[in-house]
């Protein structure tokens, strides 16, 4: 039987406060941001404004879920879709939103680099950065999100992006990103 | 023109365009999984009666407590708009209506006001 204390325990250990595990989908990205709405302004958090938390969560939540779609014939898809979660939890001064997913590793690489290059930037370079992209990115072409998730993570976080992954085999390796607020 | 009314939905905002009142209302969060499915409708009208107004009045007012970035976008592109209408000759006047308390909206706000002409009031309620 599972062991529950234990899952709790970690759960505490990490100060977690919402954690979803499993397939997303908007209908879940929706409930969720009812639920952090919420639980921020009950809780103690209720002087914290949860729009930051929620934009930082429907990023992520957003992106794995195009992701997965650009990844519909992959040989790995049914996995792809199940190795989704997300994290919210509490920080010293703050929060964080931490979520992870299944990669291809061929697109390792160029997600660690523009995260790296977002991590770069002041804050003002980062909104001219933001403009641009908004800009420039034909939504037409690419309508499920012009790119733009990441760097308004970067935006929103009070401190560098930070990233990690755990190789799974030849093809596969466990991308988690964390952003702190 | 034909009134465009959208109930609001989870992650959509209320819409209701009225060509006859030449009032212009956009209320609520937007962040679909699609917005740009969602919003091609509205930037579809906007275009066409736009085009007729030249020389007359037209008032946009907004409330978005929250958009995801692939809304945003959107909202640029109807701002985009109604930039060109302005300078086109239509009379376009925009009030942006945030929470006195919610800085994060009040940023938005701002942010998309620094890259627009026409008159453009954030109004804190």
């Amino acid at each position: 039987m599972i062991h529950l204390q234990q899952l709790k325990k970690s759960l505490e250990e990490y100060k977690v406060l919402i954690c979803f595990s499993g397939q997303f989908s908007q209908g879940i990205v929706e409930q969720l941001c009812e639920f952090i709405k919420e639980q921020m302004t009950e809780s103690e958090a209720a002087k914290y404004n949860p729009m930051k938390v929620i934009s930082i969560f429907v990023e992520q939540a957003q992106n794995i879920i195009n992701y997965n779609l650009q990844n519909i014939n992959h040989r790995y898809y049914d996995q792809l879709l199940e190795s989704s979660i997300v994290t919210i939890g509490k920080t010293l001064d703050g929060f964080f939103v931490t979520s992870g997913n299944i990669l291809d590793k061929q697109d390792y690489e160029p997600l660690v680099g523009k995260i790296e290059f977002l991590n770069s930037l002041e804050p003002n370079e980062l909104k001219k950065h933001y403009k641009e992209v908004m800009r420039r990115d034909d939504i037409g072409v690419n309508g499920r999100g012009a790119g733009l998730g990441l760097i308004q993570m970067a935006r929103t976080a009070k401190s560098p992006l930070e990233y990690m992954n755990y190789s799974i085999n030849d093809q596969l390796t466990y991308f988690q990103i964390n952003v702190n607020c | 023109m034909e009134r465009l009314f959208l109930k609001e939905s989870k992650s959509t905002p209320f819409v209701d365009f009225d060509a006859d009142k030449n009032i212009l209302l956009i209320k609520g969060q937007s962040y679909p999984e699609d917005a740009f499915l969602f919003f091609k409708p509205l930037l579809e009208w906007l275009k066409e009666y736009l085009a007729g107004k030249v020389g007359q009045n037209v008032w946009l007012e907004v409330t978005l407590t929250y958009t995801n970035t692939s809304s945003s976008k959107c909202i640029m592109m109807i701002l985009d708009l109604l930039e060109e209408a302005a300078d086109q000759g239509v009379i376009v006047e925009l009030k942006w209506i945030c929470n006195e308390h919610n800085e994060y909206e009040q940023e938005c706000a701002e942010e998309f006001k620094e890259d627009y002409t026409f008159p453009f009031e954030i109004v804190l309620v």
